[in-house]
């Protein structure tokens, strides 16, 4: 039995409450009964006979000399005459075998595993409790041992329990920063545009040569009585018809600029609008197992992505073969996808490789489950990593958490799927699959 | 020497790995100058007003979509004798080197360029950047989403500095060091 389970302790979890692991060994001691060495194992027939203990104590010269058991004894008295061959022996000359003794500050872990770790017979006999001074303080019989012992490994269990739930709760968090991280990243970009094309539409509109048009209309307005004399002989008003062409050009163009600042508003807040709808999308559904479409969660997946993906210069390619739905969280999966695909666009941005590929298949592993894998060209992973990379914490990346493929992980456990890596090592690439049930799990919390 | 506006260098380049920052640049900065033309002649003309036309001069802007290439341009435009006066540079710009890198390199090439980081994210340790980068003075930052205005403030006040700063060194070279006058 492993009961080291907790050794490695997260740094700033502090240790719960004086728990098991402090109990004082004398509290296990059930009785202080002793014989002297020279006492004969009569005399000490008799005494078991008034105390009803199974064991006890043999003194000599003040300090514990061994241990004597009852059932020993009877063995011994019951022969055929027993009694006259063993009955004036000193005791000193029947003592158990192997007595174990133990002082009061040994550690209740490493007093467990020594009592209760003896093989065969010795195994059955109590225990004998020393001081600081070797002096004698009592017997602490089996049954007690196993008793702390159970207690022990039901409070580490517990314990246990506690970290993993807590842990879930940080790699949850952890996932939903992630998330939030690539939903600034995206919506923070395309508002920068949102707001110079806001800005450039408000300083044209302000600027507008409307106001000529106005001015004009007013100088007009004044020379309402003579304006063919205005028009044809003013040194000004004459210029007027070829301003008002020129006008027009002018207020044409400003139209011009201001629609064409309008709809790239309108495109950037589309923008917008759907990076934020597809995360509501799956943000309310989240918890919930339902019947999902493969191909569609991937292309939602893939979607989120999209935009770095080809930025980067990456080429996609899809191998969807036709499968049933699977049963699982579209939230949980989509961010595991998210997730993967990103790796796989870190991988082959890291690699010298000048060919950039990211293999996305769907595949019907058997007929109760389905898997998705996303395979690159990219870095790989070195043997030694690969079991590492599933590991709280566990990261490669300048700038990672080491969270993203441990949520991934916990995620897919917990619909009841499964998340593998594969890959040939550093330089060969890396093929994640993440296979999903068909059916439901039995037992999906 | 004539020390009049046109001396301002107004040569911008933004490195930046997002193609739609840079056209957010060039909407902001270039200006196209309407300039005098006819509709402004028969404007003040008809009016008899003065014509203000103070339209903003506006810059010329480069683009560079990765750090390597941002260098690339900056060590060519010194060899031809037309440095930049300012750049806007991006903090993440992958897969290349992030905007740290990037900006050492640029004053390694050319110490007096005046740069801008420009960053959409709030997770910086700016006291590590400045650290990394030593040079504070030619350094301002510009959080992005941006509004127009700041863009442009930036540009009019770093570029004056840049050609402040080159008249300065100018003179320095004339006269004797002790002469130097605080401003």
């Amino acid at each position: 039995m492993n009961v080291n389970l907790l050794e490695s302790e997260h740094p700033g979890h502090e240790k719960e409450a004086p728990g098991i692991e402090q109990t004082d060994l004398l509290s296990l001691v059930k009785h202080q009964e002793q014989a002297d060495a020279g006492a004969s194992l009569g005399q000490v027939y008799q005494q078991f006979q008034t105390h009803q203990q199974d064991y006890c104590a043999v003194m000599e010269a003040g300090k514990v000399a061994g241990l004597c058991s009852r059932g020993h004894l009877g063995f011994l008295m019951g022969h055929r005459y027993g009694f006259a061959i063993y009955s004036k022996d000193p005791v000193r000359q029947h003592l158990v075998e192997n007595p174990l003794m133990l002082r009061r500050g040994t550690p209740v872990r490493q007093a467990l595993e020594t009592a209760l770790g003896r093989q065969g017979k010795t195994f059955n006999d109590d225990v004998i409790l020393l001081g600081a001074e070797d002096q004698y303080l009592g017997i602490i019989p089996v049954p007690a041992l196993v008793q702390l012992q159970s207690a022990l490994v039901e409070e580490r269990f517990r314990i246990q329990e506690t970290m993993h739930r807590r842990l879930l709760t940080v790699s949850r968090q952890a996932g939903m920063a992630e998330v939030a991280t690539g939903i600034l990243h995206n919506v923070g970009n395309v508002l920068n545009s949102v707001n110079v094309s806001a800005g450039l539409t408000v300083e044209m509109v302000r600027n507008s040569k409307l106001s000529s048009l106005e001015k004009l209309a007013a100088i007009l307005e004044q020379n309402r009585g003579q304006l063919a004399d205005y028009l044809s002989a003013d040194p000004k008003g004459k210029l007027v018809p070829e301003f008002l062409i020129q006008l027009t050009g002018r207020l044409r163009d400003e139209q011009a600029g201001q629609l064409r600042e309008l709809e790239s508003l309108v495109k950037h807040i589309g923008h917008i609008k759907n990076i934020i709808s597809m995360q509501q999308r799956y943000a309310k559904v989240s918890g919930i197992l339902e019947l999902v479409p493969v191909e569609e969660l991937v292309e939602d997946g893939l979607q989120i992505n999209a935009e770095a993906l080809a930025r980067h210069g990456v080429s996609l390619e899809r191998r969807f073969a036709p499968v049933p739905p699977v049963v699982a969280d579209k939230h949980k999966v989509l961010q595991i996808l998210v997730n993967l695909i990103r790796n796989a666009k870190y991988a082959v941005n890291h690699s010298p490789s000048p060919i950039k590929r990211v293999i996305v298949s769907i595949l019907a592993s058997t007929d109760k489950r389905v898997q998705i894998q996303i395979q690159d060209n990219g870095i790989g992973i070195a043997p030694e990593n690969l079991n590492r990379i599933f590991a709280h914490g566990f990261t490669t990346k300048q700038d990672g958490h080491g969270f993203g493929l441990h949520t991934s992980a916990l995620a897919a456990k917990e619909m009841g799927g499964a998340l593998h890596a594969h890959s040939d090592g550093l330089g060969h690439g890396a093929l994640f699959t993440l296979e999903l049930p068909v059916a439901p799990p039995r037992a999906a919390t | 020497m004539s020390l009049s506006n046109p001396l301002i260098n107004r040569r911008v380049l933004a490195v930046d790995d997002n193609p739609t920052i840079h056209e957010d640049f060039r909407k902001i900065l270039s200006k196209t100058p309407t300039g005098h033309n006819r509709f402004d002649d028969l404007e003040s003309a008809i009016f008899e007003a003065k014509n203000p036309s103070d339209t903003p001069e506006g810059f010329e802007i480069d683009s560079a979509f990765q750090g390597e290439e941002g260098l690339a341009k900056v060590q060519h435009t010194m060899e031809h004798g037309c440095p930049y006066a300012v750049a806007f540079v991006d903090m993440r710009m992958p897969p290349g080197w992030d905007g740290v890198e990037t900006i050492t390199r640029l004053w390694e090439a050319d110490p007096d360029l005046q740069i801008v980081i420009c960053t959409a994210h709030s997770d910086h340790s700016w006291g590590e950047i400045l650290r990394q980068l030593g040079n504070r003075n030619n350094l301002a930052v510009l959080k992005k989403p941006f509004d127009n205005i700041e863009v442009i403030q930036l540009c009019e006040t770093l570029s004056h500095k840049w050609s402040l700063s080159r008249r300065l060194q100018a003179q320095d070279q004339l006269s004797p060091p002790q002469q130097k006058v605080a401003s």
